[in-house]
C-alpha cells in the first residue's frame, strides 16, 4: 500500500510498504477513506519530538471502512464506517475506566521509556513517536488498529466522511480544553493559535456557555476565520499589545481561562525567543512556550490555563511566581477522545456545528509530503488539508 | 536491608522470608579463577542488552556473573561447577523491589498467581514451572546466552489472596527468595502488586561492583514480567508493534525501542 512515511526534520515521503495484518486478536484493519494533517504532525515535521524512527507511518486523524478484524472483535463488522480516536486505549484499565482514555496503562508498548521520560506512561498514538508506542498512523491506504473493540466508532449515516474525520482528534480537543476549564456561564476564554484546535475551542467555549471569546494569533487569514466563522473577537500578536489589550476588554480583570493552542513551536520575538532557538537546536530546551508565558501572564486571577498544544520535554522560564501569585489552575494534555465522540456526533447532527469549516485544502495521499510543507509555511491560507488515499 | 518503602503486607513477606531456615550457601568462590575483568563481563551485557533488547535479561545479571568468573558455558554442564558458580558466599542480599497495580480483584489475582503453572505466561524466561506438590515446584528457565537453570523452590507462606513467599531449595542451580504481596485498591476492584525478588550477587568488591551494575536492570525486567501479567489479566493480550508496516528495510529493524543501557 501506499503511506506517508518519516525519514527526518522536513524530509516526509510517500512509500510503498506492505499492507497491515492482524497481529493481535482485539485488531481490526480499517480501510482509510479520509485522513487529515494536524498541527501535531507539524511538530514531527520540524523534527521537535523525539523518538521518531526513519520509514515510520504518519498520521493520528483517520476514518474509514472496516475490513477485517481480530477473532476477539465482535462489535464491528466487514463494511462498516468508523472515525478512529487518535490515543489508542483497551478499555479495561483503571484510567479507560474513568474515562481518561489518553492515559490507558495498556496500549504503549514502550511503556517503560515513557516512564523514564515522564514518570508514568500515557497511551500509545498512531503515528506519533516511539515514546508513544511507534504505532503506525493513518496516512495510508490500510492501518492496523489495536482495541479495535474499543476504539471504532461507527458513524451516524447522515454525517459525510468529511463532517465526521475531526471527531478523531480536533473538535475533541478544543472541546475538552473548555470542558476541563470547567467555567461560569458568561466567562471571557482566551484562546492563543486559530488552528484548528484553536477554532474547535472558539466554538466549544460558546457551546459551553461562554459570554466572550478572544482569539490570539498572527496570521491574517486564520484571525479572520476566528471573526467570521467562530465569532471571536481577535487580537494580532504583532500588531495589537496582548496582555493590555486583554485587560482592556475584561475591565481590568483579565480572561477567567486562557487556552494555549499552540504548543511546543510558537512565534516569539525578541531576546527570549533568540533564547529558546538556540536552546532547542541545542536541545538543552525542547519548547519554545512563548504562547504558554503569556497566557499565564494574561490569566485573571483564580482562573484557569488550559494547554491542548503538544510539549514534549523540558521549558525554560515560565512565570510560575505569576501563576502562584494568582492562584491559577492548569490543565492539560492528549485528548480523552472516547469520552467525547458521541456527544460531538450529536452537536454534528444538530447542526450545532458543522466541523467542515476548518477544511481548506483537499488532496491526493500522494501530493501529501507537500501538505506538510505548504502547513507548516502555512501557505496559501491553509488551515486543514484532508488527504485521500 | 530494606530501602523499598514498605505496606504492612510486605513486611509481613519479609517476615516469612527471615524466619524460613536459610538455604545453604556453598563455599569456594575462591578456586574459581576470577581473572577475566569486570569492565569485559559489563560490555559483554551491554552489548547483549543492545542487541536483545532489556527484556531478554532476567538473568543478564547471572549470565555476566558467569562471564565474570571466566566460566565458559561448556565448563558449566558440570553441574557442580556450576552451581559452585552461582551460589555466592556472599551475605548482602540484594532486594528488587517493584510494583503494578492491576484493575482485577484480589481474590482473581492470587488465583492466577498461585497456579505456578501460568508463571511462564508472562515471566518470559521462564520456560516451565511445574507443581511438584502443594508447595514445592520445579522451575526451567533459559537464558538469553541458552544456557538452562533449574530449580526447586518452595512456598514458604500463603496467605490467601494477600501474601506468597518462596525460596530455592538447596541444591538448585540458583538460589533465589522473594514474595509477592496483593493489596486491595479501588474498593477491590484492583489489586496493588508488590513484588521483591531477593538474589545474593557474587562475594567481594567486585561482587558489590556488579551487583550495583545489573540491580536497576534486574528490577527493570522484574517490572516488565509484572507489566505482561498486568496486561494480560486486564486485557488479554500484549500490545506489540512487530509486523506492523513501516518504510524500513527489514535489516533495519521494525523500529522497536531497545533499552540501551541499565
Ligand atoms: N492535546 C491534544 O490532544 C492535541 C490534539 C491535537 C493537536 N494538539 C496540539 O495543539 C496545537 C495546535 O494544533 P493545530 O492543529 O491547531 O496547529 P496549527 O499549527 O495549525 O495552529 C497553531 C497556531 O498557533 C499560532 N501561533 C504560533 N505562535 C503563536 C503565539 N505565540 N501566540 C498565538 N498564536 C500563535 C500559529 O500561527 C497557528 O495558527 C499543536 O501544538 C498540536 O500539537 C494537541
Ligand atoms: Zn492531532
Ligand atoms: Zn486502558
Amino acid at each position: 500500500m501506499k503511506a506517508l512515511c518519516w525519514f527526518g526534520k522536513e524530509n516526509i515521503s510517500l512509500e510503498t510498504v506492505d499492507d497491515p495484518k492482524i497481529i493481535n486478536p482485539r485488531d481490526a484493519i480499517v480501510r482509510v477513506s479520509l485522513s487529515s494533517i494536524c498541527g501535531s504532525d507539524i511538530h514531527l515535521y520540524d523534527g521537535v519530538i523525539p523518538t521518531m524512527e526513519k520509514g515510520d507511518i504518519l498520521g493520528h486523524e483517520f476514518m474509514g471502512e472496516i475490513v477485517e478484524v481480530g477473532d476477539e472483535v465482535d462489535n464491528l463488522e466487514r463494511g462498516d464506517r468508523v472515525v478512529v480516536p487518535f490515543p489508542i486505549a483497551c478499555g479495561n484499565c483503571h484510567y479507560c475506566h474513568i474515562d481518561s482514555h489518553a492515559l490507558c496503562d495498556n496500549s504503549n508498548p514502550n511503556a517503560w521509556m515513557a516512564e523514564q521520560a515522564f514518570g508514568y506512561s500515557p497511551a500509545g498514538i498512531f503515528g506519533y513517536s516511539h515514546l508513544y508506542g511507534g504505532y503506525a498512523g493513518g496516512q495510508a491506504e490500510y492501518v492496523r488498529v489495536p482495541y479495535a473493540d474499543v476504539g471504532p466508532q461507527k458513524v451516524p449515516e447522515e454525517l459525510t466522511d468529511e463532517q465526521a474525520l475531526f471527531v478523531t482528534d480536533v473538535f475533541p480537543t478544543g472541546y475538552q480544553a473548555c470542558d476541563v476549564a470547567d467555567f461560569e456561564p458568561g466567562s471571557t476564554v482566551a484562546v492563543w493559535g486559530c488552528g484548528p484546535v484553536g477554532l474547535f475551542a472558539i466554538q466549544c467555549a460558546y457551546m459551553l456557555g461562554a459570554e466572550r471569546v478572544i482569539a490570539i494569533d498572527h496570521i491574517d487569514s486564520r484571525l479572520s476565520t476566528a471573526r467570521s466563522e467562530c465569532g471571536a473577537e481577535v487580537l494580532h500578536l504583532d500588531d495589537d499589545p496582548i496582555l493590555e489589550s486583554l485587560s482592556e476588554m475584561t475591565g481590568g480583570r483579565g480572561p477567567d481561562v486562557c487556552i494555549e493552542a499552540v504548543g511546543m513551536e510558537a512565534h516569539g520575538g525578541g531576546m527570549v525567543d533568540w533564547y529558546d532557538r538556540a536552546k532547542q537546536t541545542l536541545r538543552m530546551e525542547t519548547g519554545r512556550p512563548h504562547a504558554l508565558r503569556q497566557a499565564i501572564m494574561a490569566c485573571g486571577k483564580g482562573g484557569t490555563v488550559v494547554v491542548p498544544g503538544v510539549f514534549g520535554g523540558v521549558i525554560d522560564k515560565l512565570p510560575m511566581g505569576a501563576a502562584f501569585g494568582k492562584g491559577l489552575t492548569f490543565k492539560m494534555g492528549q485528548t480523552h477522545v472516547h469520552r467525547y465522540v458521541d456527544p460531538l456526533f450529536e452537536h454534528i447532527q444538530n447542526d450545532e456545528i458543522d466541523p467542515t469549516f476548518v477544511i481548506t485544502h483537499r488532496i491526493p495521499l500522494v501530493e501529501g509530503a507537500a501538505a506538510y510543507e505548504m502547513l507548516q509555511k502555512k501557505e496559501d491560507n491553509s488551515i486543514k488539508v484532508v488527504l485521500t488515499p | 536491608m530494606p530501602r523499598h518503602s514498605q505496606t504492612d503486607m510486605t513486611r509481613e513477606g519479609q517476615r516469612a522470608l527471615r524466619s524460613s531456615s536459610h538455604t545453604d550457601m556453598e563455599p569456594g568462590l575462591e578456586m574459581i579463577n576470577w581473572g577475566s575483568v569486570l569492565g569485559g563481563s559489563a560490555l559483554f551485557a551491554y552489548g547483549m542488552i543492545r542487541r536483545r533488547g532489556f527484556t531478554d535479561m532476567l538473568f543478564a545479571g547471572i549470565g555476566a556473573a558467569l562471564a565474570y568468573r571466566g566460566l565458559s558455558q561448556t565448563e558449566l554442564v558440570d553441574r557442580s561447577l556450576k552451581r559452585l558458580a552461582l551460589h555466592t558466599g556472599s551475605t548482602e542480599a540484594i532486594d528488587v523491589a517493584t510494583s503494578m497495580t492491576v484493575e482485577c480483584p484480589p481474590e482473581e489475582v492470587y488465583a492466577f498467581w498461585r497456579n505456578l503453572e501460568n508463571l511462564p505466561q508472562f515471566m518470559r524466561h521462564i520456560v516451565s514451572v511445574e507443581a511438584v506438590d502443594d508447595r514445592n515446584s520445579h522451575w526451567v528457565a533459559r537464558l538469553p546466552t541458552g544456557l538452562s537453570l533449574s530449580w526447586r523452590a518452595e512456598i514458604i507462606e500463603d496467605r490467601e489472596n494477600e501474601l506468597l513467599a518462596w525460596k530455592s531449595v538447596h541444591g538448585s542451580d540458583i538460589y533465589n527468595e522473594g514474595f509477592v504481596t496483593f493489596e486491595p485498591v479501588f474498593d477491590g476492584a484492583g489489586t496493588e502488586l508488590h513484588a521483591h525478588i531477593i538474589y545474593h550477587p557474587p562475594a567481594g568488591q567486585f561482587g558489590a561492583r556488579i551487583a550495583s551494575f545489573f540491580e536497576p536492570v534486574q528490577a527493570q525486567v522484574i517490572r516488565e514480567d509484572l507489566r505482561c501479567f498486568k496486561r494480560l489479566m486486564e486485557t488479554g493480550e500484549l500490545p506489540t508493534i512487530e509486523g506492523q508496516p513501516s518504510a524500513r528495510s527489514r535489516d533495519q529493524g521494525n523500529g522497536r525501542y531497545e533499552r540501551l543501557s541499565p
